[in-house]
């Protein structure tokens, strides 16, 4: 073995959860949680409302400790070193964690000094960070002046400020219009192809999901699948086609015996899935021409994936 | 150590700046104990003869109380915003963070201390006006500081605690009211331990508000005939066991909270 795989081996996992459970007052909020985030991985925790991901959030950021399992940052464990751990992370919270009645720099400021910076030290570190998030015109501006997307900026900044090594994210783009949103992942991903830092973000939306480079999908306190995003998208078999007819359960029927494909019948129509669709749907016209409505076909989705794991529709 | 101190001036200087910013705080924080003084004061200072006291006006009696009561109030008003930061995101913040524990209690408490402290000066102030007829005695001015910083230090850790165990304001205000407002009115500060039913008088021992007041009421001379308990060992003493406690039971809470 080489001198870089022997590294390779022992390098702890930026995140590694390891069979986890939590529950608030006996109601199961996670259930045998086990995920691992490889350093400098974009890793992005996906699922619908009441999935788990927040509460998932917290344990990672040690605000929690598991009911059971266990969870580690770089190889350090909360419930031995969590002032460690919590000095490894910069984290941004949905709801924001700013004192709206203080200025920009003083929020700067005072959280530094919960990470120990201070001095000219601190002051160089947010002088380049102003310049880095472009809000230095903005220091000394009250932050509950600042618009929503300029305030997250901050948000990110302020989490940056001791250069963690992993940034944790909960729904860092709650808020935020389409176009601020791309702006913010931008910024991400400039942070960590610069300074190598690892990502791990909770999300309600396919398409920042997508942007991971690997992506645990939650459903009901429970790992559903991990994978890279497109793997898992590839895993789907093949295509998909979607159909609304006149009578989507009688088409649906006919289509399966015929076809010997299987069939979804959901609220937006019929769904199929098909390695070479473009042929079944050349087949599906000539058959079903005058009961269908409407068509589509395309290449699968995390929302297709996310029905394949778990059978429902993510709302 | 070094964490401990960043953390306590971190949300010491945050607590001050914020009370400064906001003037309706600022302002309430003079005018509603100077409301209460003048209107409770002059409206017992003729009907109301004090055992132990006679011959002094009601409202030089009720001084002292109100200078506990502006402490009081600061360290109510300084912790109830733990709530409203807990809401507002801040306190997640600080929570995530690897500030030490002792040093979120003890910046929470310097600041709620400084303010008491200074506000309390500001109102003792007042004994240069005619409409007090009080002076300190000698060593008066250093007592007062120091026993009113440590009566600050106290309650807001106290504060502290309770505030921690509620996610709303109204919650805390009940507590305020079935709590902390009877634990002024049972110092002496509005009428004195002397003559009181036995039951009341021992409520009064207990209070550790009772022994602030005592030190704070010995830091001013009094006319002759006024009998004054003397500040001794004791009432600092308990003083001091209050708020180390206060502060102790503060930070074992809050170390074993992640939010």
């Amino acid at each position: 073995m080489n001198a870089t795989a022997t590294i390779a081996a022992t390098q702890p996992a930026a995140l590694d959860v390891d069979h986890i459970s939590y529950g608030y007052n006996g109601h199961p909020a996670l259930t045998d949680v086990c995920l691992r985030c490889d350093t400098g991985a974009l890793f992005g925790i996906l699922g619908p409302n009441g999935s788990g991901k927040t509460t998932l959030f917290r344990l990672v950021c040690a605000l929690l400790m598991p009911d059971r399992g266990r969870v580690t940052v770089l190889g350090l464990d909360p419930a031995d070193a969590a002032a460690a751990v919590r000095g490894k992370l910069g984290i941004v919270f949905q709801s924001g964690s700013l004192d709206a009645r203080l200025t920009v720099a003083e929020n700067l400021r005072y959280s530094g000094y919960m990470y120990g910076l201070w001095g000219a030290s601190l002051r160089q570190r947010v002088t380049e960070l102003a310049a880095d998030f472009a809000f230095g015109d903005r220091l000394n501006d009250t932050v509950g002046t600042l618009s929503g997307g300029l305030r997250r900026r901050v948000e990110l900044a302020r989490a940056m400020l001791h250069r963690p090594p992993v940034l944790v994210l909960d729904e860092p783009t709650a808020g935020l219009d389409p176009e601020a949103r791309d702006r913010f992942w931008q910024r991400i991903e400039a942070i960590r192809r610069r300074d190598g830092v690892t990502a791990i973000f909770t999300t309600h939306l396919f398409e920042e999901a997508v942007r991971s480079t690997s992506l645990a999908i939650l459903d009901e306190g429970r790992v559903a699948v991990v994978d890279a995003p497109t793997a898992m998208m590839q895993d789907v078999a093949g295509d998909v086609i979607h159909l609304r007819t006149d009578d989507d359960t009688d088409v649906a029927a006919e289509i399966r015996s015929r076809h010997h494909v299987d069939v979804a019948v959901t609220a937006d129509g019929l769904r199929i899935e098909s390695g070479a669709a473009a042929a079944l749907l050349v087949a599906l016209l000539s058959a079903f021409g005058d009961r269908i409505t409407s068509v589509s076909s395309g290449k699968s989705t995390l929302a297709d994936v996310y029905r394949n794991a778990t059978g429902k529709i993510f709302q | 150590m070094k964490a401990i101190a960043l953390t306590t001036l971190a949300l010491v200087s945050r607590e001050v700046r914020i009370f400064y910013r906001a003037r309706s705080r600022v302002v309430g924080a003079f005018l509603q104990p100077f409301v209460f003084w003048v209107l409770i004061g002059s409206g017992f200072n003729a009907s109301l003869n004090l055992a132990g006291a006679e011959g002094l006006k009601y409202s030089d009696y009720f001084f002292p109380g109100i200078l506990l009561m502006v402490i009081l109030f600061t360290a109510i008003f300084s912790t109830i915003t733990v709530i409203d930061d807990r809401k507002q995101g801040f306190l997640k913040g600080v929570l995530a963070s690897p500030a030490p524990r002792i040093g979120i209690v003890l910046g929470k408490v310097g600041g709620g201390t400084l303010l008491g402290t200074l506000q309390g000066l500001l109102f003792a102030a007042l004994i240069c006006t005619p409409l007090v007829g009080l002076e300190l005695r000698g060593d008066g001015l250093v007592r007062l500081t120091v026993g009113m910083a440590g009566l600050a230090a106290g309650l807001t850790a106290l504060g502290l605690l309770i505030a921690w165990q509620f996610d709303s304001i109204q919650g805390y205000h009940a507590i305020m009211s079935v709590a902390l407002f009877p634990m002024w009115i049972f110092s002496g500060a509005v009428f004195p331990v002397a003559g009181t039913p036995a039951w009341m008088a021992v409520v009064m021992k207990v209070n550790p508000l009772t022994y602030g007041l005592v030190i704070i009421r010995d830091a001013f001379e009094w006319p002759d005939g006024v009998v004054v308990e003397a500040a001794g060992p004791a009432p600092w003493c308990w003083l001091a066991v209050f708020g180390v406690v206060a502060v102790v039971v503060a930070t074992v809470r809050i170390s074993g909270d992640g939010e």
